[in-house]
């Protein structure tokens, strides 16, 4: 029996997994010698440090619950840089997998730079002293080395309470913030604490100016030597900074200058303490998940990385989350709820870890002003891709997301065009059409932009760039500047909007920015005195109603684009919202022609002749894309189209009516003017307005020929019109050289006929697609009922 | 027996040993016809300075061309001048005498080429002229048989004409006359007297000579390009093994002298700077002072009334201009005629890669102690950090922080004939440590450089090799540039220095380059 039972009990131990934890913990000074630049302040200019105000760390701790073990190191630096992180893992001691090795840095601005190879960032970091590198890593390396050898049998715990708001919004005092303080615990088997370890969101950029030059730590120096004093000997204090991008600092106090930075210290570190002193320890298990994870593509291309390394490190019922740059805390905080969805008790997202991929906003702040969103260069989802990936990462989610739509819609030649129906939810539908034409998407990019900018044609001429000498390639710079420049175009974009063109990227695999400078390419050559580029479209678009017309409601349109276009009708089949058929090219996500599956048509006429709209002025085609997602009649298109605010543009807007169809153009110049109908015929422009050049006019008068003055007109007659030419080229032609597409709309039988003139000389023929199978009487009831 | 004279006739074996003395006197005038012949048609019936016509744009004297065959195939210049130029076939057919027997090509040299023509730069009109030897003349007797060369009648002026190498030839006497024109060896031929340059030319020319392997004059009416600054220009050409020099001088013509007469003036041969010692170093002396001369230097890119002064106040942080601004003037003021510039190296690993710039800027040494030392102390309200200048921890040397890391410090020092300024403070700090060398240099003129093509490519590439990195440089990704990299370097390091002195005086412009490459 004895025996049975020891035999018992020697395979219970087998079976039963090493759960004895071990930690160590352990600090090594960093500081080096002044006379080497700082990182983290352009203004700094890459200017040498002058002294020292407080000593920089690192800081480890070393886990091993039988089966994981990591090294976990907070160090007194602006960031973790790849190179950094490399020698590092080079020198690191080699009782855990480098992929168990977790860096992360305070972000205290007043640390020394020098260790960025690439030059282009070394701007901020300032010249590269590979000998500081390389007694950085070896002195990081040294603090594994020692804890490692400080370790013991130890428990850990871990508790969430609130900093008790000694963080703010920087960019709004009334923004969000994160309030949680994290702690976790690590005891020996006396039960001394042999670390604490914080987690607060905040950046450490608080030294006042006097002493911009001198290293220190910043304000996690003074919690350092708080919580140090207050634990006792043998207790090492480690900080780690959260989703910081748009926090800083609140001394509670109220101080300024120094007095603040040990106010916001100390008063951490009692808060800390006070959180360690409830948490009770135990032997918890570990799990690390390590992912080198692919960026999404970026137009920075002087940012050298495709790829970032992405930790999780988890103790029992803890997620941390190591974040390769600075979320904002909006992002943060949009992590924790997934962590906490999946199962998860308590979650920390750590900033500056492992590699600096700049800062990440969440897509409304997007195309925001401000240094935050402009240092975002992954495009406005990023960092919901960062989420997403730390999800997969998590032992616990069950909804790891989808993948890129497997599925492609097959195009249908129509009218010498592609015919393609788009559906799912924004983001794949961009992504459908991005991989569908993604050569045509590149080609688009590099005859519009890249390529211009590249020959330098569309580079100010002012300085900077007057000085850069020709063996130079501005190029990245100048996209760089450019992609920035046209982000408050955004403003006024949905996010539907933003998602399908973020899946058009993807699709065609090109940056963000790159589609929408290409959105934007027909603006931006406006700009320029190198008008040769491109100019915006001119057009022609006029509607007949009532009984003088033979389906109640038509409307001839035709667009003039000089360029070379695919010509794409898309189809599109949102999730939420209104389906619609625009008729345009690959690329465009706004919609310059297009009707819904309620009748309503909308068509767009710049206004070439008068100035410019600003730069930072949404282009109008977004707008249109909205009002054919939600208007279900004319009148609820013509309310949204009143709303949109813009410099200068005409839309023609059609739909069903109570007493079968009607139009109104939309005049813009900041607030629009409504014109209707007379005797049911309108024009797409008015012919009195003064700002319309002596071709549009011709134009328009030529259409009053056509249309206005026959008693009744038809479908045909209407094609006819947009299809006309005055003999030998004279002013006045409907049918211009560069006409792109000639659409006339049937709203209320739900048709519309197209063509595509090819510009050879050959006929121009219309292909009428039956767009949406909807009774015209039950449309007319529709509206009634309204 | 008595004693008889007997006398004996030959037999048959004497007799057929007499030689009947008709045909001996046949043989003997045989001989003496041929050699009269040869004699005759090899006799120096002409002189080059007939047949070269008077006012060629271009005459060119090559010494001993195909003498000095061995000594231009030797030359160093084969392994850095371009293959289009200088390719290793000819180098090689060159020193294998082109596959003839150097008796033959010998005697198809005696004394100079002349090498004149009036069609500049194309030279489709040059004509040749040469003397060879009687051995030459009868070759060419004899080469005219071969079926590589056609006779071209020329109303009597008995041409050569070679298709295969597109070329004309002509005896006379024992002159050799060849053009790729046909009309120009016509016109040759055809000189009267007064249309030739004479003999007397073509001596002078060779008394002229230099021991150089080749000599030029060139008037520059018919060749716009040149002629838009210069009426005539000469040049002189040596090679010797590793080393190889060309002189040029060029007289300007009234309009260009004008045009530049801000700038060249006062510029005559004088005393040059030595620049600090570097890869490239090059001294100035225009007999105007550097704000002198960068004024006549805008002048003349379009820019009157610039003033480097203005320039150099603008750069001026606004916080520090009232201070600086009157420094800066009193030290511009003080700037003496001279100064040199020297590559000093470079930080590729610097915020934004940059070379070490040293400029040594002639003025009075003594003022130079004295401005330096009289630095007012940087005020209270001043960082550490910010653009002020503030004397260095060693004596007379004033630094001022600017951007970047030490080597962005400008630093100044007495130096030499004048004042360092250094745009790297450790590199100002090392070249004041090292020994010093002459504060002038030994030849005098208007402008010397040396270049050190080795150590500049070096830097050069390390510098550009970062900006390629970052995908900056035009139509060089990073590949591309290592490819580009490895052939710069295999060239540069085949030179050890080259130097150029020049200098203007009273209109006339000389270059002396001297190219020395590597073992």
């Amino acid at each position: 029996m004895y025996r049975l039972i020891l035999a018992a009990a020697v395979l219970l131990a087998a079976a039963t997994p090493a759960s004895a934890l071990e930690a160590g913990a352990a600090k090594v000074e960093i500081t080096p010698a002044p006379g080497v630049p700082m990182n983290g302040y352009g203004d700094r200019w890459g200017r040498d440090s002058t002294g020292t105000h407080d000593p920089l760390w690192a800081r480890c701790v070393y886990l091993n619950d039988g089966e994981t073990s990591v090294f976990l190191v907070n160090a007194d630096l602006c960031l973790i840089n790849p190179a950094l992180r490399e020698k590092v893992l080079d020198y690191a001691p080699k009782a855990v997998p480098p992929e168990h090795i977790i860096l992360t840095a305070t972000h205290t601005h007043n640390a020394p730079g020098s260790m960025e190879p690439d030059f282009p960032i070394r701007f901020v970091s300032g010249r590269f002293l590979p000998e500081l590198l390389e007694h950085t890593a070896r002195r990081i390396a040294k603090s594994m080395e020692d804890a490692l050898a400080a370790k013991q049998r130890a428990a850990i715990g871990y508790a969430a309470g609130e900093h008790n708001g000694l963080t703010v919004n920087r960019r709004n005092s009334d923004g969000p913030s994160d309030k949680q303080l994290g702690v976790i615990r690590v005891d020996n088997a006396d039960g001394q604490p042999i670390a604490i370890i914080a987690n607060m969101a905040a950046h450490p950029t608080s030294v006042p100016d006097s002493h911009h030059y001198e290293y220190s730590a910043d304000y996690p120096g003074f919690y350092y030597n708080a919580l140090e004093a207050a634990t006792g000997e043998g207790c090492v204090a480690l900080f780690l900074n959260g989703s910081e991008g748009d926090q800083t600092i609140r001394s509670p106090n109220g101080l300024g200058g120094w007095d603040r930075v040990k106010d916001v210290g100390e008063s951490l570190a009692g808060r800390v303490k006070a959180i360690a002193d409830d948490i009770d320890c135990v032997e918890a298990r570990l799990h690390v998940s390590y992912a080198q994870t692919p960026l999404p593509l970026t137009i920075a291309s002087l940012l050298p990385r495709t790829s970032t390394v992405l930790q999780t490190l988890e103790i029992d019922d803890l997620l941390l989350c190591f974040w390769p740059g600075e979320p904002l805390v909006d992002l943060g905080l949009a992590l924790r709820e997934r962590a906490l969805k999946a199962g998860y008790k308590m979650q920390c997202t750590i900033g500056l870890s492992n590699d600096y991929q700049m800062y990440f906003v969440p897509e409304p702040l997007y195309d925001a002003p401000g240094y935050e969103p402009s240092m975002n260069f992954f495009g406005p989802f990023a960092g919901e891709y960062i989420i997403g990936e730390f999800v997969r990462m998590m032992t616990r989610a069950t909804d790891r997301g989808e993948g890129e739509p497997d599925e492609l819609p097959t195009p249908r030649t129509v009218a010498g065009g592609r015919y393609v129906t788009l559906s799912g939810d924004a983001s794949a539908r961009g992504f459908q059409l991005g991989r569908l034409f993604a050569d045509d998407f590149r080609a688009r990019y590099e005859q519009r932009i890249a390529g211009p900018i590249e020959a330098g044609a569309l580079l100010p001429d002012s300085a900077p760039w007057s000085f850069v000498p020709s063996f130079i390639d501005a190029t990245p710079m100048a996209l760089l500047g450019l992609a920035s420049g046209a982000r408050p175009r955004l403003t006024g974009v949905s996010e539907d909007t933003m998602r399908v063109m973020d899946g058009m990227a993807r699709g065609a695999g090109l940056p963000f920015d790159a589609i929408w400078l290409l959105q934007s390419a027909a603006d931006l050559s406006r700009y320029e005195p190198r008008e040769d580029l491109f100019v915006g479209p001119a057009c022609t678009m006029f509607s007949m109603e009532g009984e003088r017309a033979a389906g109640g409601l038509t409307i001839g349109r035709n667009l003039d684009w000089p360029l070379d276009e695919w010509p794409v009708i898309t189809e599109v089949r949102p999730e939420t919202g209104l389906a619609y058929v625009q008729v345009g090219f690959s690329w465009n996500a706004g919609v310059f022609t297009g009707m819904n599956e309620r009748g309503v048509v909308v068509c767009l006429q710049r206004l070439e002749s008068a100035a410019p709209s600003p730069w930072n002025e949404t282009p109008l085609e977004f707008a249109l894309e909205a009002v054919l997602k939600e208007a279900r009649t004319f009148e609820d298109a013509v309310t949204l189209l009143r709303r949109v605010r813009a410099s200068q543009g005409y839309v023609l807007a059609a739909g069903p009516t109570e007493k079968g169809g009607s139009a109104a153009v939309l005049d813009y110049h900041g607030e629009p003017s409504v014109h209707r109908a007379d005797d049911g015929y309108l024009p797409g422009v008015q012919l009195d307005d003064g700002r319309i050049d002596s071709d549009t006019r011709d134009r328009y008068t030529r259409a009053e020929i056509l249309i206005k003055d026959q008693e009744r007109v038809t479908p045909e007659m209407m094609r006819d019109a947009l299809v006309d030419q005055i003999e030998g080229g004279a002013p006045g032609s409907i049918l211009r050289p560069d006409t792109a597409h000639c659409v006339v709309f049937e709203p209320l039988r739900g048709v519309m006929h197209v063509a595509f003139p090819s510009h050879d000389g050959s006929a121009v023929s219309f292909e009428t697609i039956k767009v949406f199978d909807r009774d015209p009487a039950m449309l007319a009831e529709e509206a009634a009922a309204r | 027996m008595s004693e008889t004279i007997r006398s004996y006739t030959g037999g048959a074996n004497l007799r057929r040993r007499r030689r009947p003395p008709v045909v001996r006197y046949v043989l003997l005038f045989l001989l003496l016809g041929v050699f009269s012949w040869m004699w005759f048609v090899t006799r120096d019936t002409h002189e080059a300075g007939e047949l070269v016509p008077l006012g060629q744009q271009y005459e060119l004297f090559v010494s001993d061309l195909l003498g000095g065959r061995e000594a231009i195939a030797g030359s160093s210049l084969w392994e850095i001048a371009p293959e289009s130029v200088a390719s290793p076939e000819l180098r090689e057919a060159l020193r294998n005498d082109f596959g003839i027997p150097a008796w033959v090509l010998n005697n198809y040299t005696l004394g100079p080429f002349h090498i004149s023509g009036n069609n500049l730069p194309s030279f489709d009109d040059a004509l040749i002229v040469s003397r060879i030897t009687r051995v030459g003349c009868l070759l060419e007797r004899f080469r005219g048989w071969s079926d590589q060369i056609e006779d071209d009648f020329a109303g009597g002026l008995r041409l050569r004409h070679v298709p295969s190498a597109g070329i004309y030839y002509a005896i006379r006497g024992r002159i050799l006359l060849a053009s790729s024109s046909r009309k120009t060896l016509v016109r040759a031929l055809t000189l009267r007297p007064d249309e030739a340059v004479g003999q007397e030319h073509i001596e002078e020319a060779a008394t002229s000579r230099r021991d150089e392997i080749a000599h030029a004059r060139v008037l520059c009416a018919g060749w716009p390009e040149a002629a838009a600054y210069f009426e005539a220009a000469e040049a002189r050409v040596w090679l010797a093994g590793k080393e190889s020099r060309l002189w040029l001088a060029g007289r300007m013509t009234d309009e260009a002298r004008s045009r530049w007469s801000a700038l060249l003036e006062h510029a005559r041969p004088g005393r040059l700077l030595n620049p600090a010692p570097g890869a490239v170093q090059l001294s100035v002396n225009l007999g105007l002072s550097l704000p002198d001369a960068a004024s006549a230097a805008a002048a003349l890119a379009g820019t009157p009334n610039y003033r480097l002064l203005d320039t150099l106040q603008s750069l001026l942080p606004e916080e520090s201009r009232a201070f600086a601004a009157p420094v800066m003037e009193d030290f511009v003021s003080h700037l003496g005629a001279g100064f040199g510039v020297t590559w000093r190296g470079a930080n590729p690993l610097e915020m934004i890669p940059m070379p070490k710039i040293a400029l040594v800027l002639q003025c009075d040494p003594a003022w130079a102690g004295e401005w330096v030392g009289s630095m007012p102390a940087v005020p209270d309200t001043v960082q550490p950090w910010e653009s002020w200048p503030r004397a260095a921890e060693e004596p007379d040397r004033v630094y001022i922080p600017a951007v970047a890391g030490p080597d962005f410090e400008p630093t100044f020092a007495p130096f030499g004939a004048g004042m360092l300024l250094n745009s790297s403070h450790p590199d100002a700090l090392q070249l004041l440590a090292d020994t010093p060398e002459p504060a002038w240099r030994e030849e005098e003129g208007n402008l010397w450089l040396r270049v050190e093509p080795a150590p500049l490519c070096k830097d050069l590439l390390d510098l550009g090799r970062e900006l390629a990195r970052a995908g900056l440089l035009r139509d060089l990704d990073k590949e591309a540039f290592d490819t580009l990299a490895e052939s710069w370097s295999g060239l540069a390091g085949k030179v050890e220095t080259v130097q150029v002195l020049a200098q203007h005086e009273a209109g006339v412009i000389t270059i002396d380059l001297r190219l020395k490459t590597m073992e």
